[in-house]
Formats: C-alpha cells, sequence, structure tokens
C-alpha cells in the first residue's frame, strides 16, 4: 500500500453540491482547497456525474453545466470501474488522505475497519476537516520550509 | 495594462487582411456617431475624428488589441438631442475623465456599477435611445422621400444580415449625396486650439450626464470590455487599466477639441467579428480617421442630407434601445427611459437609482445576499450570451475559458434555498436508482 496524500482530498458529490448550494460547512471546508494551489481535489467522471446531476435537479441544468466546466478545470481526474462508490473509490484511486463527506454509513467505524486496510484514509464530516485543517503544519509536511500563506483567491 | 509586454511587437500588432476589415468593426460603431454630433452640434468633426485616430493608434500600440475607442454614448446622445451644449458636453466629458481617473486608481469600478443598478443603466440607455429616436423622427420629416430611402437602405442591408452596418451603409449615401452637392473637399488640417468648440461649462445639466455616463461606462465599457479581452484575445487587462485609460483619453482629448471617448465591449466585439486579431487594426483605423479628417471640414458635413441624419440616428437610437431590452428589470427600464425622455435623464437615473435600492431591500434574504459581485456576473452572462449569438464568432471561443468563477457561480446559487440534507436526500435516490 502506498502511503496517502496527506495534500489531496476527496469530496463525495453531497459535500460538492453543498459547497455550491448550501453554503455553510462544505463551503469552510473547500475553501481550504481553493485558497491552496498544492491542495488537490480529485474527482472521477462518476462522481462529478452525481454531483451535477444533483445540482441540475435542485437548482438549474445551466448553473449545473458551468459549476461542472470550472470544476473540471481544477480537479485531479481519477478513473475506477464503474459499480464502486465514486468517493470512496475516487479517493482510493487517487491516493487520497480525506475523503469529504455527510454520509454516516462512510463515517462508521465498520466502513473505517474495511479501507484501513487498503490506505490511511481520514472520512470526515466538512465541519471536522475544516476545523481541523492546519495548512501551516500540512504544508510544512509536504513542501517542506515555512507557510507562505494562503496562494488562491477561493473566490476567484 | 495588458500582460503582452514580454511578446514581439511584430506580434501584437499585425497588418494581415483581417487587421484591415476589423478596423471597420468599430468604425461602425462611431461614424454615425460623430458625424451626427458634428452636423447637430458646435462640436468639430475634424478634430473629433484626429483625436480618435490618435488615441487608436495610442491604445492599439500600448495593449496589443484592437481595444475599441467610442464615443461616451450618453453623453453623445444628449448633445445630439440638445440636452447638452457643446461646452456642457465637454465639461461633462472633464468631470467623467477626473472620475474614470480616481476609480481605476482605488479599483472601485465594480462598486459603483452595484450601487447604480443595471436595469437603471439600462433605463438610461433607453432613455438616450428614447431623445436619439425623436431628434431622429423630427430630422427625418425634413424630407419624406430621402428619409424612405434611408429606411429602405437600412433595412436592405439588415436583411442580408449584416444589421451591425446598416448605420454605416445610411451614412455612405449621405455622404456620397453630400459630396455630390458640396464637392470633394480639398484636404485640409484642423486647427490646434485650446476647447475648439466651447469652453467647458460646468452645469447641472453637465453633471447629471456625467453621472448617468459614469454609470454605463463602468459596467458596459471597463467589466465588459475586460472580460471580453480575457475571452477573446486570452489577455489579462482589468476593468481598472481600461478606466486608467478611459480616464486619460477623454482628458486629454477634451481640451484639445475631441469629445469624451471610452473603450466599449460593442466596438471590440464588431472589431473581432470582422477579423481583428492584434493592435494592427487600431492602426489602420487610426490612419483611416485621420484621413476622413482631412476631408470632413469645410462644407461636407453641412452638406450632409438632414433626413439620412434622421434616419442614421433613429438607426442609432434602435441599436442602443435594442441593448436596453437585455435589462433584468423592463418595468424599471422602461420607467427610467421614459422619465429620461419626458423629465430629465439625471432625474431619471436618481429616482431610478432610489427605486432599485427600495425594490432590492424588498426582497427576501437570500436576494439580499446579492453583493458586490453581482453587476460582473450580469455582465459575464451578457457578454456570455453576446458571444454565443453572434454569428460571426467562432465557436471555440465558446469554450472553456469562459468558466466562471467560484463567486459567479456561488451567486447564481443564492437564488435556489437548498439544505444538506435535500442535497444528501437527492443524492441518495439518485445513488440507489
Amino acid at each position: 500500500m502506498t502511503d496517502p496524500d496527506p495534500a489531496r482530498v476527496v469530496a463525495d458529490a453531497d459535500v460538492l453540491v453543498a459547497d455550491l448550494l448550501a453554503g455553510g460547512a462544505a463551503r469552510d471546508a473547500l475553501d481550504h482547497v481553493r485558497r491552496h494551489s498544492w491542495v488537490d481535489l480529485a474527482a472521477s467522471d462518476r462522481l462529478l456525474d452525481d454531483a451535477e446531476a444533483v445540482v441540475g435537479r435542485l437548482a438549474d441544468p445551466d448553473l449545473a453545466a458551468d459549476w461542472r466546466e470550472r470544476i473540471e478545470d481544477e480537479r485531479v481526474a481519477v478513473d475506477h470501474p464503474l459499480d464502486d462508490h465514486p468517493g470512496l473509490a475516487s479517493a482510493y484511486q487517487s491516493g487520497a488522505a480525506h475523503l469529504l463527506s455527510f454520509d454516516e454509513s462512510l463515517r462508521s467505524a465498520r466502513t473505517g475497519l474495511s479501507l484501513q486496510p487498503y490506505q490511511g484514509l481520514s472520512v470526515r464530516t466538512p465541519d471536522a476537516f475544516a476545523k481541523a485543517f492546519d495548512a501551516a503544519s500540512l504544508y510544512e509536511a509536504t513542501r517542506g520550509g515555512e507557510y507562505p500563506g494562503p496562494d488562491r483567491d477561493p473566490r476567484a | 495594462m495588458a500582460t503582452t509586454t514580454g511578446e514581439a511587437v511584430r506580434d501584437r500588432v499585425a497588418f494581415s487582411a483581417g487587421e484591415v476589415t476589423g478596423a471597420l468593426g468599430d468604425s461602425v460603431t462611431v461614424l454615425p456617431i460623430v458625424v451626427a454630433l458634428g452636423a447637430t452640434t458646435a462640436v468639430s468633426l475634424p478634430h473629433v475624428l484626429v483625436l480618435f485616430g490618435a488615441f487608436q493608434v495610442v491604445w492599439g500600440l500600448a495593449y496589443g488589441l484592437p481595444l475599441s475607442v467610442e464615443p461616451m454614448k450618453a453623453l453623445a446622445g444628449l448633445a445630439i438631442a440638445g440636452a447638452l451644449t457643446a461646452g456642457e458636453l465637454a465639461a461633462a466629458g472633464l468631470l467623467a475623465g477626473v472620475a474614470l481617473l480616481a476609480l481605476g486608481a482605488v479599483g472601485a469600478l465594480d462598486r459603483v456599477a452595484t450601487v447604480a443598478g443595471r436595469p437603471v443603466i439600462r433605463g438610461v440607455q433607453f432613455a438616450v435611445a428614447l431623445l436619439l429616436l425623436e431628434t431622429g423622427l423630427s430630422l427625418g420629416l425634413a424630407s419624406l422621400p430621402l428619409a424612405g430611402v434611408g429606411v429602405g437602405v437600412a433595412l436592405a442591408v439588415s436583411l442580408t444580415g449584416r444589421r451591425r452596418t446598416s448605420a454605416l451603409a445610411v451614412l455612405a449615401v449621405g455622404v456620397g449625396l453630400a459630396v455630390a452637392e458640396a464637392g470633394v473637399p480639398s484636404p485640409t488640417l484642423p486647427a490646434l486650439a485650446p476647447f475648439e468648440s466651447g469652453a467647458p461649462t460646468f452645469t447641472p445639466a453637465a453633471v447629471e450626464g456625467t453621472v448617468a455616463q459614469l454609470a454605463m461606462t463602468v459596467g458596459n465599457a471597463a467589466v465588459a470590455t475586460a472580460l471580453l479581452c480575457s475571452d477573446l484575445f486570452d489577455s489579462d487587462v482589468s476593468p481598472d487599466d481600461l478606466s486608467l485609460s478611459m480616464g486619460a483619453m477623454t482628458l486629454a482629448s477634451v481640451p484639445l477639441g475631441g469629445i469624451p471617448m471610452c473603450h466599449g465591449s460593442g466596438g471590440l466585439a464588431g472589431k473581432y467579428a470582422f477579423g481583428a486579431r492584434t493592435g494592427g487594426a487600431n492602426v489602420v483605423l487610426g490612419v483611416l480617421y485621420v484621413a476622413i479628417a482631412l476631408l470632413a471640414g469645410g462644407g461636407l458635413v453641412m452638406a450632409f442630407p438632414t433626413a439620412l441624419l434622421g434616419v442614421l440616428l433613429v438607426v442609432v437610437a434602435w441599436q442602443l434601445g435594442r441593448a436596453a431590452a437585455q435589462s433584468d428589470d423592463l418595468f424599471l427600464t422602461a420607467a427610467v427611459g421614459v422619465a429620461g425622455l419626458l423629465v430629465d435623464v439625471g432625474v431619471a437615473f436618481a429616482g431610478g437609482a432610489l427605486a432599485y435600492r427600495y425594490l432590492r431591500s424588498r426582497r427576501s434574504r437570500s436576494d439580499s445576499h446579492i453583493g458586490l459581485h453581482s453587476g460582473t456576473v450580469r455582465v459575464r452572462h451578457r457578454v456570455r450570451s453576446l458571444l454565443q449569438s453572434d454569428p460571426f464568432l467562432p465557436r471555440r471561443h465558446l469554450g472553456s475559458r469562459m468558466t466562471e468563477t467560484w463567486a459567479d457561480l456561488f451567486e447564481r446559487a443564492d437564488e435556489s434555498s437548498v439544505d444538506v440534507e435535500t442535497v444528501r436526500e437527492t443524492l441518495r435516490e439518485r445513488r440507489d436508482d
């Protein structure tokens, strides 16, 4: 098993949609990612298909299409078998250390135990991730040197 | 300024066939208005054209892009309609120039657009269109048969799918008739004198016109043009850069006998549609304007048929009115426009801005989240729809570089009140299917 990349994050479709439509903790969490060019957001096409469909259903298809266009510019694309869970499989295939989800079943001890043999993936709620995210420590651990501060506008 | 400073000048200023035809794209917007100004006011057309030519070259070389140089349409329209004298036009130009320099220096453009409210800005456009329409109709009555010829030419050109050039076609017919009557003029250099068209007169009307024009310039000339520079030329020109150059240009132009000028998005899109890709189109158009200026003095402008001038103004009014019809709030836009025609453009603008603020404050909490980005978002959508509806523009320019900012996306999403539980439930349903 390869070590997971602590600077790589997967947000399941519910978090991606909540980031766009609901704000709150999901947006706080993904703002950490958007603020730092060295933190990756990984996602498969299947995961984005799910999120786009939900945005289209709850808001409008034009917004969903524009969101898809934007997120595709930024994500690290990964591929996985069709029947796999898009969030878990995206995390597994990309070697991400964090999977953000509102789905309690993914955060259960049972799921955690079943995933641990494959990789050290941490499944968290966006709120927990947002509070625990320590950019300075993460930068020192992954890039080395002193953390220079955010290098991107999260609204750009 | 543009981020193309490292490129060779030859890459930024080319002289291909596309640059030559592209130069026409801007003149379509400029020539009908400045000729009408020259014919109906004390403004000196040769001086105006020389300065348009000079600044075409200046900005073409400075930005390396076919940036447009257009008259400030609200001020020009008010002057043509007689609501501003030439002196008031000069004063309004100086005020606008100072304001644009200040706004560009402190980076406050988006804020101004938001405070004014786009439906109100559209209303000002509509008011100017109505004033031009009224003036055009009264001039057209001078000779109904000739006006009929002008309308026929405009309609014929529009029916061939070249709607943008219909005003230019009417202008060409008018120039032809003027030359037939007055003869081919001998080239004359316009004399250099300060405030050739009259000393600036600072009146309430000049101030009102300035405020109304600034509201239009910020949205249409600064923000929309910056977006087009990015989308069509992948060039990083900020609205504040454009504001600074418009301010400097107007402050330099007005004392030398010119009129207030701006970088309109319509002219830039027109140049692109006609093939321009570099600042070379500006150099070509600059030389062309100066050449026309040499011939535009004397009796040629006075010989321009009044009825055709009326048709020209109606066509320009129609084009301005169509832009105003893109408003998000047609009722407010129409109210501002009609009040501007019947009462006063400045009063209509102030009243419209107050009404806009009041209507906004009554909206739901979710709408009240719409903040400083709303102007940019709507302009971006307008630019997108402009590009998508333009048959001249290649499809490849509607691709990935039109992606929106996160701020834009979040603002649009604000309109749908969705909670996390609904998101989870909807996703669960999809994945269970």
